[in-house]
């Protein structure tokens, strides 16, 4: 457990996203005279809030940081498993009297303690936070800490068992497990706030409002903020009260306690028909030995004289050693092609599913096609596309392909040129259903979403090393653009009024970027030593 | 013939973060033959292979090939350079056919050439029948052939192998070193190994890495000559065997009915009943330069 947890406290991504929390959480207690506001209540010349005591910073802060870490947590914690494959220490702990049900609690509680040790560290920062703000300079550590303890806590081991269930069912695993959580949190999060109040966010408003009701009558007829909202008036004051914090109730306790014992079950739960590591139990089959493997000991001296005048490595002549771009970039496809096999639907099955997919889309009647196939056609490749840039890395095969001659210029273009094709191919049917219809303006914004998918892709391949950011990224513009109509996210120009207001040409510039980026992450991979 | 000649001078490398330098100062003229690159684990031998596959860049020193400096111009020695690392991956998804035309294509080989060159490869690495088969279900070994193979695909004018017989049959490994000599006459091979009989029987060149430095640069020949005269032997019970061990410097141990019998390389008779051996062997020579680059005393 311990190896587990310094392993992933030592990364990048540790860092980055505790970074990102802490000033998520800096962000969400604006100074007194900041243009915005995030929790309180306005009218058209009073904004109404609590004081920025222990019990405020504390619950504000709780709350930013539960939402946040239930959707970026999942993704530090999510490679336990993958780890101890990847190290074989797996097969070890295979060979251990160690039981599943041991091993996956285990790992559940491992993450816990990582996503504990972020959750500890934003706690250190919250003091400072509330000294910074200098509203209120005495600090009620009980006040500060409960909210922490008990909404924050529950939510982090209840991540960190999903993190581990994800990682040992098949179909959960890897790119598929990525895209599936994003998308359960953005579709989710919505309803289970509402219905458990599931960070707590409903009890903590109550709470407050009853405090604030006290004091000011006047705000049970005024609207409730929670979010950033910008262009705070300069002419409004500003109406504080002391709120102490919330009253901890036994069925609140208990919802908590419910999440701790839920987590507790997914946990044991995980550990049910899992692989225990043995690659006979994976897809993988256990090759047979070839005759040429059997070392036949009498045979061994006739048979390496006899096999060896066989040989003749014929020498390459000048002209068959001139580069040209075809090869590669029909490796590259081929590669693509092959990748799909790794998918959870795949081989026929997956294959119909993308040609009926392109069908229908040339069939259906325009918005349809438009506004709901083409999100789906290009939601379905995104395993593929998240490959772009670390595969070298992943397969390790990039010192052969590193010391290979001018490998910026041939294969990286190549790559990239697969990713496109993929995205052509899979969105050809909505294309040419646009063009039969005469909508050139959504052909030229369907064609930039072309190019902006594999250059997005390939830059944060390249530079991350990891598909991981890659599927966070793609899946939440996925969401929230095209799914859900925010014409500025809308990078598929499947929107009428970001094609007319010419989003696409803010992605077109992008994408340049993009490639640029790629290409120097790329340069730099190769010439580093 | 073609002038092809790698001059390595002054090489050093030191990690990034660390004070630790897993290459000090190397220096060596190489042209076309085979050079046997041998030492302990962690000698710096793979960390040279790096540098001149221009995987990795020296902290100080240079790498030319024939003339040139490759760190600042690496395609000039990538175009002709066929490289087996010591460890390497492929794609689990590709069969054998697959993977080596993509590093065909990587390597710039034209198509027609690399449908013939590859058939000459898996037949010469013995995998024409399990060529069709995804290579993720191929055993270790079999990997390790398909890096060979994909090494050769380009017809290279330097060839480097790090720890190539790896996973290997016996027929495997006398396969591989025939190929070697028969390259060896129009190429720069370098051969890194932790395994004197591969390099015994390939190479003509030795050069021994220890901890970072270049201890020895000899012909076998010459290597031999080190300890001529210096390898004893004689038998003694097994349960003075820890004591030999930590008192000279064992090359060879045989358990026989009389107990057994041990070879010692030192400077001077080590016991009164050793008596001078025959010829020492090239393991021997390998021994008695790393303890005296150690500077273990072989005399005890």
């Amino acid at each position: 457990m311990r190896a587990g947890y310094w392993n992933k406290v030592r990364t990048y991504r540790f860092l980055i996203i505790l970074g990102l929390t802490i000033v998520m959480g800096y962000i969400f207690v604006p100074a007194p005279d900041a243009n915005y506001v995030t929790l309180g209540w306005g009218s058209s010349t009073t904004f109404y809030r609590g004081v920025y005591n222990s019990a405020w910073i504390g619950a504000l802060v709780a709350m930013l940081t539960g939402m946040f870490l239930t959707l970026l947590g999942f993704y530090v914690v999510n490679d336990s498993v993958k780890r101890d494959e990847q190290t074989r220490v797996g097969q070890i702990i295979a060979t251990t009297p160690l039981r599943n049900s041991d091993y996956t609690l285990g790992s559940a509680l491992c993450n816990f303690a990582v996503l504990s040790t972020m959750i500890a560290i934003v706690l250190l920062t919250t003091i400072g936070m509330q000294l910074f703000r200098g509203e209120d300079s005495i600090i009620d550590l009980w006040a500060l800490v409960t909210p922490f303890l008990v909404l924050v806590l529950p939510l982090m081991f209840f991540v960190a068992a999903i993190a581990i269930l994800f990682e040992t069912r098949p179909l959960l695993r890897g790119g598929a497990g990525n895209i599936t959580y994003i998308l359960s949190w953005l579709i989710g999060l919505p309803l289970l706030s509402e219905s458990v109040d599931l960070f707590g966010i409903i009890a903590i408003r109550s709470s407050m409002s009853a405090t604030g009701l006290a004091k000011y009558p006047e705000l049970a007829q005024i609207q409730s903020i929670l979010g950033l909202e910008w262009g705070f008036p300069q002419g409004r004051t500003l109406a504080t009260f002391t709120w102490q914090g919330i009253q901890w109730t036994s069925e609140l306790l208990q919802t908590r306690l419910l999440l701790v014992g839920l987590a507790i079950g997914i946990s044991l739960l995980a550990s049910v028909r899992f692989s225990r590591f043995d690659p006979a139990r994976e897809t993988r089959k256990i090759p047979e030995a070839l005759p040429s493997d059997v070392l036949d000991m009498n045979e061994v001296q006739i048979s390496s004289v006899v096999r060896l005048k066989e040989i003749q490595l014929r020498p390459l002549d000048a002209k068959a050693l001139q580069f040209r771009f075809e090869p590669i970039l029909f490796a590259e496809c081929r590669l693509i092609l092959r990748e799909l096999k790794e998918l959870p639907f795949s081989g026929i099955w997956g294959y119909s599913v993308a040609g009926a997919l392109i069908i229908i889309g040339l069939l259906f009647p325009l918005n349809e096609a438009h506004g709901i196939l083409l999100p789906v056609s290009w939601l379905l490749p995104v395993l593929i596309w998240s490959k772009m840039g670390t595969r070298e890395a992943h397969h390790q095969t990039d010192q052969l392909i590193f010391s290979s001659a001018k490998s910026l210029k041939r294969q990286l273009p190549a790559v990239w040129l697969a990713g496109f094709f993929l995205a052509i191919v899979t969105g050809s049917g909505v294309a040419l259903n646009l063009a039969f219809h005469g909508e050139w303006l959504g052909v030229l914004a369907w064609f930039v979403g072309a190019l902006f998918i594999p250059s997005l892709a390939l830059c944060l391949g390249v530079w991350t090393g990891s598909s991981k950011l890659f599927e966070f990224i793609y899946a939440m513009l996925w969401y929230i653009g095209p799914i859900n109509r925010m014409e500025i996210l809308d990078f598929m120009g499947v929107l009428r009024g970001s094609v007319e207001a010419g989003i696409w040409q803010f992605y077109l510039a992008i994408t340049i970027i993009l490639l640029g980026l790629a290409f120097i992450g790329r340069k730099w991979q190769i010439q580093r030593g | 013939m073609r002038l092809l000649r790698l001059l390595i001078e002054n090489v050093s490398k030191r990690y990034k973060g660390s004070d630790f330098f897993a290459l000090r100062e190397i220096s060596l003229d190489i042209d076309h033959g085979i050079l046997g690159l041998l030492g302990p684990n962690g000698a710096g031998k793979s960390t040279l292979m790096r540098i001149i596959a221009t995987i990795t860049r020296p902290t100080n020193g240079l790498v030319r090939w024939n003339g040139i400096d490759i760190a600042k111009q690496p395609d000039e020695i990538r175009s002709v350079l066929g490289y087996l690392p010591q460890d390497f991956g492929v794609y689990p998804n590709l069969n054998a056919d697959e993977f080596l035309h993509y590093m065909a294509a990587i390597k710039g080989v034209d198509r027609k050439a690399a449908r013939e060159r590859i058939e000459d490869l898996l037949v010469f690495v013995n995998l024409l029948e399990a060529r069709k088969r995804p290579l993720k279900d191929y055993s270790g070994g079999m990997k390790q052939r398909i890096g060979i193979a994909q090494a050769l695909l380009n017809d290279p004018k330097i060839l480097i192998v790090d720890e190539p017989t790896v996973g290997l049959d016996t027929e495997g490994r006398v396969r591989f070193r025939h190929l070697l000599a028969e390259l060896a006459g129009e190429r720069v091979v370098i051969l890194s190994t932790h395994i004197v009989s591969d390099v015994e029987a390939a190479a003509n060149d030795i050069a021994i890495l220890n901890k970072g430095h270049l201890v020895n640069r000899s012909s076998p020949e010459e290597l031999l000559k080190l300890v001529h005269g210096k390898i004893w032997e004689w038998v003694i019970p097994s349960k003075e065997l820890t004591a030999a061990k930590q008192k000279y410097l064992l090359s060879s141990i045989i358990r026989r009915q009389d107990g057994l019998h041990i070879r010692v390389v030192a400077e001077t008779s080590p016991d009164k009943e050793a008596k001078l051996a025959g010829s020492p062997t090239l393991e021997e020579a390998y021994l008695y330069s790393i303890s005296a680059h150690r500077g273990a005393k072989v005399n005890e």
